[in-house]
């Protein structure tokens, strides 16, 4: 039963914090340093996504590590060119076939 | 939800072909919101698979790991929730810790939340429930694409979103049944990583947004090991702190 409660509770919770900035923004006109210090949340969240994801990843040694470098500076260089989708194909690709090349996930 | 699309002065002159048209561009937009979060999939999916899986091998009935996706719906939170249920952990250390990992949705909500004013209360309460990490990134994405209609990209937020938590769900239930299944060959889990990474080369324009990318990545890297997953709100605490700096500096 507790458990059935601790569930709803965090959901609760965690709506309460979706929707709660959301409310409190629309009520209050905003000062106009929001908008600039708004703007470099995407950049931060984005980056900071990625980066966690690769390097708690890469915690898995030496040989992964390297395939995730170069994975990502591939998709990082193609990115600059092309679009997002081509980049991630070609930073996939790199960084499968150095996982094979070094004996990884066979 | 539609009282931001009708007004358009093609429809006015033309009620029918107007009608027509404004659907049309409706569709489109909602396939362009399925389109856009497609490349997540290939990452989410495996995850929600095993979240699922995670549901069915613990010590917690089935039934309560399954509507952690219903009701805290982010990945990292549910397998910490399900993770301390399992080990036998109070209601409050689990709502805690669950709070804490989401916690980052405030700063979401904040973020995107500017773009939903003056739409009803109905719009803001679905679109806040259907926020988490990648409707976030999918949605902002469009929001700041200058070239698009506000109203537009409100149908593109949800239907991008409505994606996601059927895919996250159907995921889930997959792994419960099936279990994950991926091949060793693949790794899938990198997929997102690096479509994020491109979507920062791509988005980042100027150098306060280089700034918080740079501070972001560095600390969310390093603070992989920190308890609660709460690497992320510290990494994007940190890299607006420090690309505000250097902005007022640079003014």
């Amino acid at each position: 039963m507790s458990a059935w409660l601790a569930v709803l509770l965090a959901g609760i919770g965690s709506y309460a914090f979706r929707l709660g900035a959301v409310v409190v923004i629309d009520r209050f006109a905003l000062p106009p340093w929001f908008d600039r210090v708004s703007a470099l949340v995407m950049p931060a969240v984005f980056a900071g996504l990625a980066a966690g994801s690769l390097a708690a990843s890469a915690d898995d040694g030496a040989r992964t590590a390297l395939s995730i470098m170069s994975g990502a500076l591939v998709t990082v260089a193609v990115a600059r060119q092309r679009s997002a989708a081509a980049a991630v194909l070609a930073g996939m690709v790199v960084l499968c076939t150095v996982r094979l090349v070094a004996g990884l996930g066979s | 939800m539609n009282t931001a699309i009708t007004t358009d002065a093609a429809t006015a002159i033309t009620p029918g072909a107007g009608t027509r048209s404004r659907r049309h561009r409706t569709v489109d937009d909602v396939v362009a919101g399925v389109r856009a979060m497609l490349p997540w999939l290939v990452g989410v999916v495996p995850f929600g698979m095993v979240v699922g899986m995670n549901a069915r091998t613990s010590d917690v009935e089935l039934g309560v790991g399954l509507l952690t996706g219903a009701t805290i719906y982010s990945g990292s939170a549910q397998l910490s929730a399900v993770g301390l249920l399992s080990e036998g952990a109070g209601v409050v250390v689990v709502v805690a810790s669950v709070l804490i990992i989401n916690a980052r949705l405030i700063l979401y909500g904040s973020s995107i939340g500017p773009h939903w004013r003056g739409m009803g209360l109905g719009y803001r309460a679905w679109a806040a429930y259907l926020l988490v990490d990648p409707s976030y990134v999918v949605g902002m994405r469009r929001y700041e694409d200058g070239s698009t209609r506000a109203g537009s990209a409100h149908v593109h937020y949800l239907a991008a979103g409505v994606t996601l938590w059927v895919a996250w769900h159907a995921a889930m239930l997959t792994g419960a049944v099936v279990g994950t299944g991926l091949p060793g060959w693949l790794p899938l889990q990198y997929a997102v990583p690096l479509f994020l990474l491109a979507e920062v080369v791509q988005v980042v324009r100027t150098r306060p947004g280089l700034t918080a990318a740079v501070v972001a990545g560095t600390v969310a890297a390093f603070g992989t090991n920190l308890p609660l997953h709460s690497g992320l709100l510290l990494a994007v605490v940190a890299g607006v702190t420090g690309a505000s700096a250097v902005d007022r500096r640079s003014r």
